[in-house]
């Protein structure tokens, strides 16, 4: 457990679950560039390198066969007493009872 | 790629010091079953340095044969090496199916080796079986955040390749070792390993925070509010003897470190009795313990999902009923 530092040549490709900062706050400038900004779209005729059998539903090695809703567990016991130590006390005596603590 | 045996093989993922982790010997349970299925071999793939112990624990846990390939420049994974290495393999001896953990060395390596075999990949499955139609493997795993479940198949492609998360399946009881075991001599150049780990920063303390082996754990989530919080947590899971578990909420907010995260990008785990405290129950913390034997849950909202999953669920303070059953088991247990 804990970190490892990891040197990489370039061009790498870099991948975060949770980065540790935040996003920055939109300043009236920006959004104003923003709003302004010409921004290229590319599309399959760009790029060519890509092989088009590959790509897409079409191209894709896995198909899903089937889907389902998964079960709900269903059963389970509310305690919701007056007060929370009565509803502790409530808990203990099932927990206890049923002789999962 | 052609199939050139209907074997079934499970990456054992070692550690930097050649043992072997537990999500590799806990994916031959299932590997037995499936590998019976298809008709063929169980197959542990070693990779590692110093892998004796690694080699010891598959033969142990049920390998029909065990591929080795031991070198120093695996003692730390990288995703160049391990992927020509297990590239080499699956061109050598071509297996039908390939399990690998979805650790995250697992989930590095699952995707890059099944784009260079141009084969498909499922990814975090939660259960596994062979097709009888087909007689392809068929993995089911989470779609839309949990609310549906995908059967997928790999019917033109091989090897079909499946990650699992560790703590989805069981260790079955070691038996005796009966595998063949092949040693390959496989090295990737230097040149070829692009990237290096140049520091490893060991958090202290956090090596004993073991919820994957625990019996009963006691979780806090955004409902504690703070570090303080888990104090009421943390003294009924030393009553319980249980050991302390969060959600995301209280990880990424800093009350509680990373090793007690359980759920999605936490651990999966599986204990006889799960305890969830002020966790609303978002369905990425849902995927690390629904696999609970018993689950019981405090929170203060009667909407909150985690009610859906519990056997007990005590709408209430935390703060007003944890101190109180504390006591009730410390009473119990004196």
């Amino acid at each position: 457990m804990g970190q490892g530092i990891i040197g990489v040549s370039m061009p790498c490709v870099v991948t975060f679950t949770k980065p540790a900062w935040d996003p920055r706050y939109p300043t009236i400038k920006r959004k104003m560039a923003a709003n302004r900004a010409q921004i290229p779209v590319l599309t399959a005729a760009d790029l060519t390198a890509i092989d088009l059998t590959h790509a897409g539903l079409k191209g894709s090695p896995t198909h899903v066969k089937r889907t389902f809703v998964p079960q709900k567990k269903t059963g389970g016991i509310k305690i919701k007493e007056e007060t929370g130590e009565a509803s502790a006390q409530k808990l203990f005596a099932l927990l206890s009872g049923a002789n999962i603590i | 790629m052609e199939a050139k045996t209907k074997d079934l093989w499970v990456l054992i993922e070692t550690s930097e010091t050649g043992a072997p982790k537990n999500v590799g010997l806990e994916l031959l349970n299932p590997g037995r079953e499936l590998a019976g299925k298809q008709g063929g071999a169980l197959v542990a793939v070693v990779i590692g340095c110093n892998t004796g112990a690694a080699v010891e624990a598959a033969n142990a846990y049920g390998a029909d044969k065990i591929i080795v390939v031991d070198g120093p420049e695996y003692a730390q994974y990288t995703t160049d090496a391990y992927t020509d290495a297990l590239y080499a393999l699956v061109e050598k001896y071509g297996p039908t199916s390939m399990l690998i953990g979805a650790t995250n060395n697992g989930r590095d390596l699952g995707p890059r080796l099944s784009c260079r075999l141009k084969t498909g990949l499922t990814a975090d499955c939660t259960a596994l079986d062979i097709d009888e139609e087909s007689g392809n493997v068929a993995w089911t795993r989470p779609a839309f955040g949990g609310n549906l479940m995908a059967t997928i198949l790999c019917p033109d492609h091989r090897p079909q390749i499946g990650t699992v998360r560790p703590g989805v399946f069981k260790k079955q009881e070691p038996g005796a070792p009966h595998a063949e075991i092949i040693q390959e001599e496989i090295h990737v150049e230097a040149s070829r390993i692009r990237t290096q780990v140049l520091e490893l920063l060991k958090n202290m303390g956090d090596e004993s925070v073991d919820l994957e082996g625990a019996e009963i754990i006691v979780s806090g989530g955004r409902g504690v509010g703070g570090p303080e919080g888990f104090a009421p947590v943390r003294a009924l899971a030393e009553a319980l003897g249980a050991t302390v578990g969060a959600s995301r909420a209280a990880v990424d907010s800093g009350w509680i470190s990373h090793a007690h995260q359980v759920g999605q990008t936490g651990k999966t785990v599986g204990p006889k009795l799960y305890i969830a405290c002020g966790i609303s129950g978002a369905i990425q913390h849902l995927a690390g313990m629904s696999g609970s034997d018993v689950i019981v849950a405090i929170n203060k909202d009667p909407d909150a999902p985690i009610f859906d999953v519990a056997d007990y669920g005590v709408v209430g303070n935390l703060f007003e009923v944890l101190p109180v059953l504390t006591e009730e088991i410390r009473k119990l247990k004196a």
